[in-house]
């Protein structure tokens, strides 16, 4: 019976992808293009050669790190719609970083800058942790809005502060060479072997520590969490924290491992895409991996598709929302009646 | 013989093994009130959703005026039945004379005129002589008393024969609870038949013309109000004396001169709130090994109690235990002295439904400070998930607790067998004090024994247990000695086995 819930959280979510991508088939036959020509460019721009995979695994990495912090947040009560802020100033503060201790030794720079970023998304989470902690504010709308702060506070930066030397572009400096993470050629940055060393860190956390305990018991209970002595507002908050860290970090990975500046329109939605990774998941950090591996995927695809068989990359977007709508159906009550009616130990109890 | 306006004949309903209702005979004519009194567990809210078609009967019927009814709430509303539920059921958001037209598109028509909505509620609120002040407030704003008018209305606005109204003055202040009795007595001289279901003596007496006793899903006895006393009553709902085995144990061990007493409570006080009875000045000692009840119809301050002395409830007074004196509104204080709680809403406050049930088994901060190298709770702390395993094991061994595996959801389990656990985990840390709450409502009689066994057992080992419960056979069954709480008071101590004068203060009358 446990193998069988087990497996169940497996087949649910591929079945949802599944059928994501034959419901989103139907629109491109809809719109005349031939879906079995644009899914096999898809494909193979994501997994087809030595460059796809390498463009599909750079994808992944935010995706990975945003969708950890999402899920973390999710499995103790905290509804953290505000990755994409943290992220954004993640990315901020490691930019603003990387420029200032750039002249210290080599070994110090990216893990200060790394820091740097890690700080100031947990800092950013921390606004609406405190908020609902101490005034009951809603994170949802909290985190929603300060997205919207971060994104404007990038565009100040890059515009004033931050602005590049030459002052042409509203974009920043390029980083110093030694804020910069080691790469292969084929761009693989040391971020996602970083994303990927968290992912069993997370689940540690998460399953083997008193901390990830009280974060999944104030998940599913606050009330009875409260009358068992541990405190679910601190756990509440120390959960905000690590999300928005881990947003951060994501945002100085992509800074420091992939873009080297900071820019506008910096982030293309990965804090967003990230509750989708999450959901997909589970809120599992394992889970986590799969599905941000099958995001970053599609991401990866999307343009080789847009290239060779002419559909709009944002056809991906399509798949993504569907893959949840999907999932919802899969979870909803409807099903769930279906289901018991239907199965074998239902009719024998309504024999008894 | 005239047809009655209700008739309910043979009425049965039962839950897998549980009989919610044993077949259950009413006929009532019109122009009265019908009193539907009883404890909870007795069977009032499975006649309230039979009759309101919110579920349908094992076997028998329901007649309005002769005609049977058949299908679910919608049938039920059409042939004549209005019902109130416990908790409103009103949009916020919308004004009171847009609540009043909801679900009724017929009041309404395709498109809503504002200027429409208001002079029926107007029209409607004057008919029936209940007010319900301006049509075009919100509801969201308006006090209780207000929403209970406009729930009231809304069911009349469907002109019904039967009012039935499920425990409406749950929520209400003294003086709305004397606005809706004089309303409803206006509606009966208006020749409705309003069926009352409470379990508040009191207010059965005060407004109804016969009262029906429901006990253990069976109709006991239907009186009129006129020829009954608060005190029979009481009687008559708690069940007979002579059924019950008087406290079969040994009387507990008085601790010594030095011994600080368990647990000591002086001028324990709460604040009301929505749904919140006051404490007053409440007073309990209890010494190590002994067994105190506290008994009293629901919703006198038994979940106040526990929750003010388990540090979940802000409160005034002096709570000692062994010696230290807890600081109010900490829960982990109260836990480190040594009080454990077996909460009255289990899957509320005692249990997370999704979690395991071996970590349910460890959801309490000295138990999981146990688990830990340092033996105490920090940010870095390891979980040894082989340690919380066995204990949890240990636990579900020594209980006897029914899991399919340790590694199942704690919602698979049935409501027995979950309260088993938290039962275990509230004694696994020997504690000083056990505060019990109701702990064997919803459990057959073999779980119920179990549990009168465990709490007897913590008791002989030392622990102090106070055991708010609303089931007088269970007080008789395994108290030292028992008070009687009331309104937030405590009246007593009144020996366990002397029912008439427990019926008395129970109702408040001594």
């Amino acid at each position: 019976m446990r193998i069988a819930a087990r497996l169940r959280a497996l087949v649910v979510p591929m079945a949802a992808c599944i059928a994501a991508v034959l419901a989103s088939s139907m629109i491109l036959l809809a719109a005349g293009a031939d879906p079995l020509h644009a899914l096999g460019t898809l494909v193979a721009g994501a997994l087809g050669d030595r460059f796809a995979l390498a463009d599909t695994l750079i994808k992944t990495c935010p995706l990975l790190l945003t969708g950890l912090a999402v899920a973390i947040a999710f499995r103790s009560g905290v509804w953290n719609i505000g990755a994409e802020g943290q992220l954004l100033m993640g990315a901020l503060a490691a930019t603003a970083a990387a420029s200032l201790v750039g002249a210290l030794p080599a070994a110090l720079v990216v893990p200060l800058t790394l820091a740097a970023g890690v700080a100031a998304g947990a800092c950013w989470a921390a606004i609406a942790a405190v908020l609902k902690v101490r005034r009951n504010v809603s994170e949802v709308i909290a985190t929603i809005m300060l997205n919207f702060v971060a994104a404007r506070l990038v565009g100040f930066a890059v515009h004033g502060p931050l602005m590049e030397s030459a002052a042409r572009y509203p974009q920043s400096d390029p980083l110093p060479a030694a804020a910069r993470l080691p790469a292969t050629t084929d761009g693989l940055h040391m971020g996602i072997l970083l994303a990927l060393l968290l992912v069993p860190a997370a689940w540690f956390v998460l399953y083997r520590s008193q901390l990830g305990f009280r974060w999944r018991a104030t998940g599913d209970n606050p009330e009875a969490t409260r009358i068992a002595g541990l405190a679910p507002d601190h756990a509440m908050l120390a959960a905000m924290l690590v999300s928005g860290g881990l947003a951060g970090l994501a945002g100085a990975v992509e800074v420091t491992g992939l873009t080297g500046r900071l820019f506008e329109q910096f982030s293309g939605g990965q804090g967003y895409t990230a509750i989708a990774v999450a959901l997909l998941a589970r809120l599992h950090p394992v889970g986590v991996a799969a599905s941000a591996l099958f995001f970053g995927a599609l991401a990866a695809g999307s343009g080789a598709m847009q290239r060779s068989a002419g559909v709009p990359a944002v056809f991906v977007a399509i798949v993504q929302a569907t893959v949840i709508l999907a999932l919802l159906v899969a979870d909803s009550p409807w099903l769930a009646r279906a289901r018991i009616k239907t199965s074998p130990a239902a009719r024998s109890a309504e024999a008894a | 013989m005239t047809t009655p306006r209700l008739a309910v004949h043979g009425l049965a309903k039962r839950y897998g093994a549980t009989v919610a209702l044993a077949p259950l005979d009413l006929a009532l004519s019109p122009g009265r009130i019908h009193g539907v009194l009883g404890e909870n567990g007795a069977g009032k809210s499975t006649l309230v959703r039979l009759i309101a078609g919110v579920v349908g009967p094992d076997q028998g019927t329901i007649a309005i005026d002769g005609v049977t009814l058949r299908g679910g709430p919608r049938a039920a509303r059409s042939a004549g039945i209005g019902v109130v539920h416990q908790h409103f059921a009103l949009v916020g958001a919308l004004t009171v004379a847009e609540n009043l037209a909801l679900g009724r598109p017929e009041a309404t028509g395709a498109w809503l005129a504002p200027a429409r909505l208001e002079a029926e509620a107007r029209a409607l609120a004057s008919a029936h002589g209940l007010d319900i002040g301006d049509p075009n407030a919100p509801c969201g704003a308006l006090p209780v008393g207000t929403l209970a008018r406009v729930e009231i209305l809304r069911a009349l606005s469907a002109r019904p024969r039967v009012l039935l109204l499920d425990e409406p003055t749950a929520v209400l202040a003294p003086a709305e609870i004397d606005e809706l009795f004089a309303s409803l007595r206006r509606l009966r001289d208006q020749g409705l038949l309003v069926l009352f279901v409470t379990h508040k003596l009191e207010e059965a007496l005060g407004l109804c013309d016969a009262v029906s006793v429901l006990r253990g899903g069976g109709l006991v006895t239907t009186v009129a109000a006129r020829a009954t006393t608060a005190r029979e009553l009481a009687h008559v709902m708690v069940g007979d004396s002579s059924s019950v085995a008087g406290a079969a144990r040994p009387p507990a061990v008085r601790p010594a001169a030095s011994e600080p007493f368990a647990l000591v409570v002086q001028d324990l006080a709460t604040d009301a709130g929505v749904g919140r009875t006051a404490l007053d000045r409440i007073g309990v000692t209890l010494a190590a090994g002994e067994i105190c009840g506290v008994a009293g119809v629901d919703g006198n301050g038994q979940d106040e109690i526990a929750s003010a002395l388990a540090g979940a409830l802000p409160r005034r007074g002096t709570v000692v235990v062994h010696g230290r004196t807890l600081a109010p509104g900490d829960v982990g204080a109260a836990l480190d002295a040594g009080l454990a709680l077996i909460p009255g809403d289990r899957r509320r406050e005692g249990l997370a439904s999704g979690l395991t049930v071996w970590e349910n088994a460890c959801l309490a901060a000295p138990l999981l400070a146990r688990l830990t190298r340092t033996g105490k709770i920090t940010w870095r702390a390891r979980l040894d998930v082989g340690r919380a395993r066995a204990f949890a094991a240990d636990l579900v061994r020594s209980y006897r607790v029914r899991a399919p595996s340790l590694e199942h959801p704690i919602a698979a389990l049935s409501g027995g067998n979950q309260q088993r656990v938290v039962i275990g985990r509230a004694l696994a840390t020997a504690p000083r004090v056990l505060v019990a709450v109701n702990p064997t409502r919803g459990l057959d009689i073999a779980a119920t024994a179990h549990v009168h066994a465990m709490l007897v057992a913590a008791a002989a080992a030392g622990t102090a247990v106070l055991l708010l419960s609303t089931d007088l056979d269970e007080l008789a069954a395994v108290s030292d000695r028992l008070v009687v709480l009331y309104r937030g008071r405590i009246a007593g101590p009144v020996a366990p086995s002397d029912r008439a004068r427990i019926g008395a203060l129970m109702a408040g009358l001594a």
